[in-house]
């Protein structure tokens, strides 16, 4: 569905990612692991068009989308949600919504969109005239992923949804991550929780300073003693049983 | 009514549109020192129109806005890559540059033997749509209002429409904005046209109102004012300029005694309001609750 071929991001001369290439495949959820500044996030920014791709092809569905203007990625089913939370604080909740509702347009979809927000989300459904400002952390990351999920993407790219979140919410986030999966929707997801993101994904891979270092299954990465010791060493200790 | 309260009102209906203009921009995170530019050019362009080209009123203003907005679109699509700091710079370099070509255009046309138009630094005189045909001061306030409240409607409806919602988006992070699928760069334009309309309507009256107008009426002072009555009257409506408009020229001009020292408490005024309400008197936060009032009571009624 999604393929990156030797994909290079830079900024002013340094480089951010360094010829990365990886595959999502239509339906699996694929995550990208690394350490602060290993330019997960340049990779989803290349992809949605918010930078664009020094070298390298980004190829969605058989087509070249790398350098296309942000928007115009959207249309075609890639939405990006972006790390920290990032809504419309002086807008409610509802408009924050109806921005993306114009991809499908039809009045009875939206009415629809509505009755599935209050299945996925219904936290914000009662909150829909309020001002987005006054949501708490986890609601605001609710609200972020709905308004990407207002476009109908085919794909999504989630940066660090769980961020900053506490471990109930973060818990919620990933299994609302699960079910937009089964909904049929293919995920991309940037996440520094390796153990809760690699029970989560299909596959996944690891990025070192702009370079992909390891890649495979879920469970092969897991039982990887170089990714163990780097990664999951030095994360926070976990619940007994964190996967249930 | 007395002429003197006409006018003092026909003045705050005038100056709302341009208040409306730059609030406008303003919601769309642009601050723009030359919102005053598309009001001199409409006013020149309309009262081109009917005392040149003997046009009727209504096809004057329409001519006055549509230059205003066609000239705002090029210069948007222009400043487009410009943010912050550096659009309110080119905004004001614009504004100054339309005012000083139009302190040197002068173009002439008899009119049954009196020759009529723009005469550079002197200005342009004889705009006398308004006695050629015997109107009052008070008719053509009505006009101004009637314009007005036209002007208003529309916005407040963009407001709750998604436009509005688009317009809001651009100003508080345009990145995030454009991840959400949204052409900024065509609703920027559109922004900016719609501005430009606004202003110049305002701006055609305004002509037809004073009979005559010059360059040094437009200059920077009058487009710092518009923004100014955004930010005191509160970014949250449409409503908000237009207290803005009311404080200033209503409530000042007619305390007669400070005359001469206007401008001060003017500028105290936005000053403390920006430091204790620094989006306005009707601001979002305000705009939200007043709208949860409103929507119980009606709950309540039904």
């Amino acid at each position: 569905m999604l393929e990156l071929r030797r994909l290079s991001v830079s900024y002013g001369g340094i480089l951010a990612v360094d010829e990365a290439s990886l595959e999502v495949r239509p339906g699996e959820i694929v995550s990208i692991i690394g350490a602060n500044g290993a330019g997960k996030t340049s990779i989803l920014n290349a992809i949605s068009g918010i930078v664009s791709p020094e070298k390298g092809e980004i190829i969605f569905e058989g087509e070249s989308i790398g350098g296309l203007p942000a928007h115009t990625v959207v249309a075609r089913g890639i939405v990006q949600v972006p790390e920290g939370r990032m809504i419309f604080g002086t807008l409610s909740v509802e408009e924050n919504l109806q921005v993306a509702a114009h991809q499908r347009g039809r009045f009875i979809l939206r009415r629809r969109s509505r009755s599935s927000l209050r299945r996925l989300f219904p936290a914000l459904a009662d909150k829909l005239d309020n001002p987005a400002a006054g949501l708490s952390g986890g609601e605001a990351q609710m609200l972020a992923l709905a308004r990407g999920l207002e476009s109908r993407p085919r794909m999504l790219l989630l940066d660090e949804p769980s961020l900053g979140l506490s471990p109930k919410l973060a818990e919620e986030v990933f299994g609302l991550i699960r079910r937009l999966r089964e909904q049929g929707i293919t995920i991309l997801l940037v996440e520094q929780n390796v153990r809760r993101t690699l029970a989560l994904a299909d596959r996944a891979y690891v990025l070192e300073s702009g370079r992909i270092t390891l890649h495979g299954s879920a469970a092969e990465l897991m039982a990887d003693e170089r990714l163990v010791s780097n990664y999951l060493g030095i994360s926070a200790p976990e619940p007994s049983n964190p996967d249930r | 009514m007395d002429d003197y309260v006409v006018t003092v009102l026909s003045n705050i209906g005038m100056i709302s549109f341009i208040a409306l203009s730059a609030y406008l921009l303003l919601l769309t995170g642009e601050i723009s020192f030359g919102q005053q530019a598309y009001f001199g050019l409409s006013a020149y362009a309309a009262g081109a129109a009917t005392a040149m080209y003997q046009m009727p009123i209504w096809a004057g203003i329409v001519v006055g806005a549509c230059a205003a907005g066609l000239v705002a679109m090029v210069v948007g699509a222009l400043t487009l890559q410009l943010s912050g700091l550096y659009f309110s710079i080119a905004t004001l370099a614009f504004a100054e540059m339309a005012r000083l070509i139009l302190l040197i255009v002068e173009i002439q046309v008899d009119v049954d033997g009196e020759m009529v138009g723009p005469e550079g630094a002197n200005g342009f005189h004889g705009i006398r749509w308004m006695f050629e045909r015997d109107i009052s001061l008070t008719e053509f306030m009505l006009l101004i209002y009637g314009l007005l409240a036209l002007t208003l409607i529309c916005l407040l409806l963009v407001e709750r429409s998604r436009l509005g919602s688009i317009l809001r988006m651009l100003g508080s992070d345009d990145l995030l904005a454009e991840m959400q699928g949204l052409n900024t760069v065509r609703y920027r334009i559109l922004a900016v046209g719609m501005a430009g309309v606004i202003a110049g309507v305002g701006g055609a009256l305004y002509a037809h109102f004073t009979t005559y107008v010059e360059p040094q009426f437009f200059n920077v002072m009058l487009g710092v004012h518009a923004l100014a009555y955004g930010l005191i009257g509160g970014l949250g409506t449409a409503f908000g300029p237009l207290i803005g408009v009311a404080i200033d020229i209503g409530f000042l001009e007619a305390i007669r005694f400070i005359q001469g020292y206007r401008m001060i408490v003017f500028g105290g005024l936005v000053a403390i309001l920006l430091i204790f309400m620094p989006r306005g008197i009707l601001d979002e936060e305000r705009v939200h609750r007043l709208k949860a009032v409103f929507s119980r009571r009606n709950h309540a009624r039904a």
